[in-house]
């Protein structure tokens, strides 16, 4: 037990004997964080809380509530998604179906005689679907060019019109 | 608006908690959080990016989205380490771009028989002398910004917000060994900017 003891405590002398080495920039190292920790906190301006919450205000306008969670989202960009290719297929298929088989109008139809009985031969048919069809294809034209005349002065934002200015009034 | 009661029921919850009622909803959370936090997150991001106006645009928008986000926020880590990763992400693409900016500006002289004149930024830093009044804490700062971003970011967030090596180690998503390194390399380039700061203080 004694011998156990003494070398414990050689041991421990021995530890404290040896000194740890301290770098060369242990003081420099020292006074950098010193300096560095006591920078001065930068304040924020007065307006800062009042920014934030407008932006905050201005982003949950357009964010749904909790309740409707993922699934709010899900539907909302499914719907907005069908929308969109709703509209693509509806401006295609007009812009297709004028320029290649136009459609008559009941009016035209109504224009056509009324004596005209199913005794007419075919070729008499034909012709006289082949002036309506060019008789309508004129009409959608004039249609298009006056409603594109009337459109002029309006924005290229559709459904906003420009204020006209006073000078063009008085023209 | 809340009243004066839900406040002071709030300001003895903790940052977490403000979480949980944030993600239920309560908008009005948001207040507190920012009453806690935007004094360290501005100075965070300003003595990363050294401009006062882009630090407090900065820090905006890191409690904007703190809102927007809020249900990425599980509660498994600690909020001062979410938001102090959000703003320490913004700081840097804020900072990259900066550097990416165009730096000639065309400046029109017309007395000069209007003739337009090239004008070079200069691009060393200037100290803000608003935020940082004392001329120690301006040489400090500047040597601040002329670390690599890397190892400036890590030496504020342990000796200015006094961070851990795990907490910074979290918020950068890098291991332990590499925050402790990059910060001694930061410590010593440091000194050497600073000796003039030392010698002062040693006369």
């Amino acid at each position: 037990m004694n011998n156990l003891n003494e070398s414990e405590n050689k041991g421990a002398k021995e530890l404290k004997a040896k000194k740890v080495p301290i770098p060369n920039d242990f003081e420099k190292g020292v006074v950098v964080r010193t300096f560095l920790s006591q920078l001065p906190v930068v304040s924020a301006p007065p307006s800062f809380e009042d920014n934030v919450m407008m932006q905050i205000g201005a982003l949950s306008e357009g964010k749904p509530t909790q309740t409707q969670g993922k699934w709010g989202y899900a539907l909302a960009s499914g719907a907005a998604l069908t929308c969109i290719v709703a509209a693509g297929i509806w401006y295609f298929g007009n812009n297709n179906s004028t320029e290649t088989n136009p459609a008559p109008t009941p009016i035209i139809i109504q224009e056509a005689p009324a004596n005209q009985t199913p005794n007419n031969t075919s070729v008499e048919h034909k012709t006289m679907n082949n002036t309506i069809e060019k008789k309508n294809v004129k009409e959608q034209r004039k249609n298009s060019q006056s409603f594109q005349r009337k459109n002029d002065s309006a924005s290229p934002v559709p459904g906003f019109k420009t204020h006209s200015t006073g000078e063009h009034e008085e023209d | 608006m809340k009243r004066k009661k839900d406040y002071k029921e709030w300001n003895n919850k903790s940052d977490e908690e403000l979480m949980r009622l944030l993600q239920q909803g309560e908008r009005d959370v948001m207040i507190l959080l920012m009453r806690r936090y935007k004094e360290r997150i501005i100075t965070f991001i300003f003595r990363y990016v050294g401009v006062y106006e882009t630090a407090v645009d900065v820090a905006q928008e890191v409690f904007v989205r703190v809102f927007r986000f809020c249900n990425t926020f599980t509660g498994n880590d600690k909020f001062s380490n979410w938001i102090f990763t959000i703003a320490a992400n913004l700081a840097r693409s804020e900072f990259s771009k900066a550097l990416t900016r165009p730096k000639l500006t065309l400046d029109a002289n017309y007395e000069d028989g209007d003739e337009e004149r090239t004008q070079i930024i200069d691009e060393s830093y200037m100290p803000d002398s608003r935020v940082d009044s004392s001329i120690a804490a301006q040489i400090i700062q500047k040597a601040l910004m002329s670390l690599p971003p890397n190892h400036r970011m890590m030496v504020i967030m342990r000796d200015v917000q006094e961070l851990s090596y795990d907490e910074i180690a979290m918020i950068e998503g890098i291991e332990v060994g590499t925050v402790k390194s990059r910060i001694n390399r930061g410590r010593l380039q440091l000194q050497v900017l600073l000796r003039s700061l030392y010698d002062e203080l040693v006369e």
